[in-house]
């Protein structure tokens, strides 16, 4: 780890009034861990785990998430379990109750890819050093992306909550010198394009105050689906959020977001309409996931997600259309 | 207190610099930038570093290592600097900042490439030396004319140990006296080589090794980073400590090696096995030969006519591998065993009935008595518990939750090895016992059951008696590898106690002054005149999503028979974590390289996968407390450490075609395979 | 308490060391008995033999000024003169460092006529120059970190185990590295440096975290419990009992954050069956495949609360 000059805000507001060319730091689980191996080195790091932004509340027909509640307070909270299960179970099915103690909602909406070349700096990559090649694209690609990929780059994106957030419609809090805004989760992570070094929306010194999840009965049905190497404590080979409302049989309204094939969690409005006034049925679910996965660009060793993606999508959505026991 | 914690006063951090190429020569090293940080005391890189007294290669028969004395890469992640400061960040980020230059040449990864070079090379290992090449009988004509055959290549991948203690050592100079405190399986292989690098007689090298946390056989000899603490601590006049990171773990230290592995089958319409070929290949570095011996269990494990096995190596332009838990006997287990499994089902025979019709009464190859077996009663035990007569050939229809269950068996065997071996014991007039051996302890509980042993050989209570080990000043023992420690270290313990017990009997009771005695043991010749193997039978059940892949061993039951078992808690723990291993193996190991850069991509615990507590549902292993034999040492002990993988990767394997009707002859089983 | 009318080493510590392997390893060279004294306790070892407690001995400590360091040697020739006397300001590495040094020269020295001086000389410069780099390597932690060019360390304060304990760090130390290098408690291990294993895992404010992820400049003011501080008034944590009675380790390297976790999962609420202690426990692995006893470990002290 590169030296670096560690201070401690006092508030959000010092916090982005200090944050311009500073690296916010909450619980470290990612952040730490990148520094550790000199893939991401800050000069000036500033410490925002103790504001006051970890409260959880269910207000105004949302959840309003604070940025430092931590991922085992948001997945153990009763009202996130009620009424978005799905957010709960993806939360639980990512990394290990130790990380989930220190990890917080902010952090983990902007938790970097796993991808093992950004990771390992015998290696080139464009994420890691703009312009600077990609030895991912004819390496070993079991783990990457083949939704959102570019010549530049084909990290997929590592978040389970992310995906979660996503199909659950949530949009992102966050203030910065210019003020606050809201951003719909879908718009705060970005295609890597020309450009794989530039990975979120945010402005210079924006710090993420919260997130806000709209609460509805599709939300409530929502649930989380992850395929992964081994039982626990794995990155996902491909995982879904649903959340499908059924009445009289046929699917009311239904969303649903892929993990672990995408450069960003991915979600297709087609894919989710083609569901509209249809049958609950595994044929529904099944024509859905194939239009979700149209345009997948599979490299030598992922191949297997485009087939994985959808079994995985129709899973989440016979789950949470209670089509499965 | 593990190697990297003993407290030293003035210890430098040191934190190696490995190669991003796998091959090429380094033209220049870059340390300016480290050395202008704080704290940082050194950068030794092949230019600086001090010439090894004993020569550029200080082999001993143990691993080649590449430690700064030309300017060669053999392989990716081959040390080629030292960073040394104050502190271990600093070490580490100083580390960070070397920037070395090298022509690269062209290099392969891919045990394709080399197939065409492959070499037959005879085995050598804790059981001795024997051909690479075995032939009986006529198994071309016999494989022609058979009703019944399989013929299929089974793959193993390469893998990475990865106890979970990095390497690590610390060593510390008086003199020409040097002290190392290293996490090492064999003290005395790295005294060896130490005392070769530095020309120094065996007796200046002092290794102490109290805890190991983990070894598998990665820390069964003397890599690199041993001889460069030695050497920063010489060069640098300070105690000098390097621990490897876990990435580093990838290829500096051995691994698996990669085997790709041709079984031949065939049989009568009676089910009886007339023909058997296992031809196994497998991979090496350019620069020194490790052999998977994958095929030696084809040699032994079912009577048959007609058997060829033979070993072929190829080189890549890798790191050495080396042993790791149960060396050919696991991975040769899966092909074999799959193999049998493949007919059994071609026949329609219950894969126990099938290898009961051709269990071997002796030795099928060289035609010698087994010193015991007992695997008939292994079936019989671990069928029953299981509950495998209440298996279902056709699964297809067993769903559980949605689940497909499946239930797989394998047989089990490793060799029963035992080789010299020394101990000293010592009463004193409290009636208190010192027992010492420079043996190891890396989890198999030998500090416990040497104790034990040398309380029932002197008849004296187990809380009078303290066992030492780990150091080199003691009378010396072989290297923890090969499941040897138990069999040779106890048959030591016990003759030295036993020769105690003389002296004080002739002295008739307690001493007045401390009395110690000597015992040491060897292979007798009449072990030659057996076959010797623990054997044990392995029944796995899973569940498998029907769509998404994803294997669950939910029960794993092995039955094990290996002479005397010494301490039956410890027992059951070493077969136990013997079968976690084949979960891993099965499911979720496999080193990646990434063929451009011949770089192992699967670097951390993350990408490399090894089971969790998730992925370990009911593992049960149980035994026969006495299988007496009194011929493969004289404590009656074959050891335990190894035999529990074996067997266990097929038995799962097999588990999983018989949920899904998928044989996946390339390990590991993961979701892809099973779409 | 007679002392032995050979050369002897006297150890004085301030406070007291543990007198582990590492002990009873360089003992056996060293052939001469050390008599260690902390405040209240005495003990003598032999080369091989059991530790024997002597009781505390305030005489000696009067008689050698010792008491004002943190540690004293004291170096007796068999006629109990003073052949040498070293104050240092640390005791536990450095007496094993002199112990060893010691063992070395004693090794080292000729056999034969003049063998005990050449011995007494041999000792008194071994454990001489290992106190003297004892003292040379142990200057406070901030004169040794505040090198040239490095920025200003930082004071943080936190409570490890009961025991305040007052740091200067530069801001990228993490709480593993502090536990075992700076403080000395090596309780914690380090398995892969980078939140993959759980070895590391300590309990902060209450919350199993991955000590090889947290910077200590974050803790100020921080509670964390290890390993080390789970023994209360001698006994076991039920926790480590259970894992002895269900022998739930084996090489022993991911035990304490084992340990730990389990503590931490339980009081997390109880597990309702295996399964789920499991999945609370994945985020230790154990490569020694000791997981099946692990759980039986943990099951049984849920069982019982």
């Amino acid at each position: 780890m590169r030296l670096f000059t560690f201070q401690r805000a006092a508030s959000v507001d010092e916090a982005i009034a200090s944050g311009a060319g500073a690296a916010f730091l909450a619980g470290g689980t990612n952040l730490v861990d990148l520094m550790k191996i000199e893939v991401l080195n800050p000069e000036r790091v500033l410490d925002v785990s103790r504001l006051d932004l970890a409260k959880i509340e269910l207000r105004e027909g949302a959840l309003q998430i604070g940025a430092l509640a931590s991922n085992t307070a948001v997945a153990e909270h009763g009202d996130v379990r009620r009424a978005a299960p799905g957010l709960s179970e993806a939360l639980l099915s990512g990394a290990s109750p130790q990380l989930r103690n220190a990890a917080t909602v902010g952090g983990n909406l902007l938790q970097r890819t796993r991808c093992a070349y950004y990771r390992d700096l015998g290696t080139r990559c464009n994420k890691r050093e703009a312009g600077s090649g990609c030895d991912a694209l004819d390496g070993w690609t079991r783990m990457h992306a083949i939704l959102g990929v570019s010549d530049k780059c084909i990290a997929a994106h590592p978040s389970d909550m992310c995906v979660a957030l996503y199909a659950l419609d949530a949009t992102v809090r966050v203030r910065g010198p210019a003020g606050e805004r809201e951003i719909p989760i879908g718009e705060l992570h970005l295609l890597p394009g020309d450009h794989p070094e530039r990975e979120f929306s945010l402005q210079p010194a924006e710090l993420i105050t919260g997130v806000r999840v709209p609460i509805d009965a599709l939300a409530a049905r929502s649930r989380y689906v992850k395929v992964r190497d081994r039982q626990s404590y794995a990155f996902a080979l491909a995982s879904c959020a649903a959340a499908v409302q059924v009445e009289g049989g046929a699917v009311q309204a239904a969303r649903f977001a892929l993990g672990g094939v995408g450069t960003k969690p991915w979600r297709v409005p087609e894919a989710e309409r083609s569901m509209q006034g249809r049958p609950a049925t595994r044929e529904t679910f099944a024509r859905a996931a194939e239009i979700a996965l149209r345009g997948a660009t599979p490299r030598r060793d992922n191949a297997f997600k485009v087939e994985l993606a959808k079994r995985t999508a129709v899973r989440g959505l016979m789950l949470s259309a209670g089509a499965l026991s | 207190m593990y190697s990297y914690e003993w407290p030293v006063p003035g210890i430098l951090y040191g934190v190696l610099v490995t190669s991003n190429l796998a091959k090429g020569r380094i033209t220049a090293v870059d340390s300016a930038a480290a050395e202008k940080e704080p704290g940082v005391i050194a950068v030794l890189t092949p230019f600086n570093a001090m010439k090894l007294p004993g020569g550029a290669k200080p082999d001993t028969g143990d691993r080649v290592v590449q430690v700064f004395q030309d300017d060669q890469i053999l392989y990716s992640n081959q040390p080629v600097a030292l960073a040394v400061a104050d502190t271990f960040e600093r070490a580490l980020h100083a580390a960070a900042l070397v920037r070395v230059s090298a022509q690269p040449l062209p290099f392969t990864v891919r045990m394709a490439d080399e197939l065409h070079a492959a070499f037959p090379h005879d085995i050598r290992n804790a059981a001795g030396s024997r051909p690479a090449d075995q032939l009986r009988g006529d198994v071309e004509t016999a494989l022609r004319q058979a009703e019944h055959k399989v013929e299929a290549v089974y793959e193993t991948p390469p893998e990475t140990h990865n106890p979970l203690e990095p390497h690590a050592t610390l060593a510390v100079w008086s003199g020409d006296r040097l002290t190392v405190y290293d996490a090492t399986q064999g003290i005395f292989g790295v005294r060896k080589k130490l005392a070769k690098a530095f020309a120094l007689p065996p007796g200046n090298v002092r290794v102490i090794t109290k805890y190991v946390g983990g070894g598998f056989g990665c820390k069964g000899s003397a890599w690199s980073h041993v001889v460069i603490a030695a050497l920063a601590a010489k060069q640098l006049g300070r105690p000098v400590k390097i621990a490897l990171t876990r990435p580093q773990m990838f290829g500096i230290v051995g691994g698996r090696p990669q085997t790709q592995q041709k079984i031949s089958l065939a049989a009568d319409k009676d089910g009886r096995l007339i023909a058997l070929r296992h031809e196994s290949i497998s991979t090496t570095s350019r620069f020194d030969d490790f052999i998977e011996p994958a095929a030696l269990v084809s040699r032994h494990q079912y009577q048959c006519e007609n058997v060829e096995t033979k070993h072929r190596l190829v080189r890549l332009d890798i790191g050495t591998p080396t042993f790791m838990r149960a060396p050919g006997e696991s991975s040769g287990s899966f092909a074999l065993e799959s193999a049998i499994d493949e007919l059994a089902h071609e026949l329609g025979i219950d894969p126990v009935d099938f290898r009961l019709k051709n269990y071997a009464e002796t030795d099928p190859t060289e035609g010698k008595p087994f010193s015991s077996k007992s695997l008939r009663r292994c079936y019989e035990l671990g069928a029953e518990r299981f509950g495998w007569q209440k298996r279902t050939r056709r699964p297809e229809l067993m769903l559980r939750a949605g689940k497909l269950v499946g239930t797989g068996m394998a047989t089990a065997s490793y060799p029963a090895n035992y080789t010299k071996a020394s101990a000293l014991a010592r009463m004193r007039p409290d009636g208190t016992v010192l027992v010492q051996s420079g043996a190891v302890d890396i989890g198999g509980g030998t500090y416990t059951v040497m104790a034990q042993v040398a309380a029932e050989t002197l008849g004296v209570p187990y809380e009078k008696v303290r066992f030492d080990l780990g150091d080199t000043e003691m009378p010396e023992a072989p290297r923890s590898g090969g499941s040897t420690t138990a069999a040779s270290v106890a048959s030591a313990v016990e003759a030295a106690c036993r020769a105690l017990r003389q002296k004080l009997d002739a002295m008739g009771g307690r001493p007045r002054q401390p009395v110690e005695a000597f015992g040491e043991v060897a292979p007798s010749e009449e072990r030659k005149k057996y076959a010797l193997h623990s054997f044990g039978a392995q029944f796995a059940e899973v569940e498998v999503d029907p769509d998404l892949g994803m294997v669950r061993v939910t029960r794993l039951v092995g039955a094990f028979a290996a002479g005397r078992i010494l301490n039956a808690t410890l027992a059951r723990s070493q077969f136990m974590g013997g079968m976690v291993w084949g979960i891993g193996m099965a499911l979720h190991e496999h080193s990646v390289y990434d063929e451009k850069l011949g770089r192992i991509m699967t670097r951390d615990l993350a990408d490399y996968h090894v089971p969790s507590h998730k992925d370990v549902v009911i593992v049960d292993p149980i035994f026969i407390p006495v299988e007496k034999d009194e011929i493969v040492d004289p404590a009656g002990v074959k050891g335990i450490g190894e035999i529990g993988i074996t067997g266990a990767a097929a038995a799962i394997a097999n588990a999983v075609f018989n949920a899904t009707g998928k044989r996946v002859r390339a390990l590991p089983i993961t979701p892809d395979k099973l779409l | 308490m007679d002392l032995p009318n050979r050369p002897c080493l006297l150890a004085f510590c301030r406070r007291a060391p543990r007198f582990e392997e590492a002990f009873r390893a360089e003992l056996r060279a060293l052939g001469a008995p050390l008599f260690a004294f902390a405040p209240g306790s005495g003990t003598v070892f032999g080369a091989d033999d059991e530790p024997r407690d002597i009781g505390p001995h305030p005489e000696l400590w009067r008689i050698h000024g010792a008491g004002r360091a943190a540690l004293t040697v004291v170096l007796l020739d068999e006629k109990q003169r003073v052949r040498l006397r070293r104050d240092a300001p640390e005791a536990e590495g450095t007496l094993l460092a002199a112990v060893r040094e010691a063992g070395r020269a004693v090794c080292a020295a000729p056999r034969g006529i003049g063998r005990r001086e050449l011995l007494l000389n041999s000792l008194a410069a071994a454990l001489g120059a290992a106190v003297l780099q004892a003292c040379a390597s142990a200057r406070p932690v901030d004169d040794r970190k505040a090198v040239s060019g490095a920025p200003a360390l930082l004071e943080v304060s936190l409570v490890v185990n009961g025991q305040r304990r007052r740091l200067q760090v530069e801001p990228r130390l993490v709480l593993l590295d502090a536990l075992r290098e700076n403080l000395g408690l090596t309780g914690a291990k380090k398995g892969c440096d980078m939140g993959q294993c759980g070895a590391c895992t300590v309990i902060v404010d209450g919350q199993r975290v991955n000590s090889c992820l947290k910077l200590v400049a974050q803790l100020e003011g921080a509670r964390v419990t290890t390993i080390e501080g789970l023994v209360q008034g001698g006994q076991l944590h039920p926790m480590q009992e259970a894992f002895l009675r269900e022998d739930a380790f084996q090489c022993g390297y991911c035990t304490p954050g084992q340990i730990l976790s389990a503590i931490a999962l339980l009081q997390e609420g109880k597990p309702r069956d295996d399964d789920e202690i499991r999945e609370g426990m994945s985020g230790n692995l154990c490569r020694c495949g000791a997981y099946p006893n692990i759980v039986a470990a943990i099951r049984g002290v849920a069982g019982r609360a």
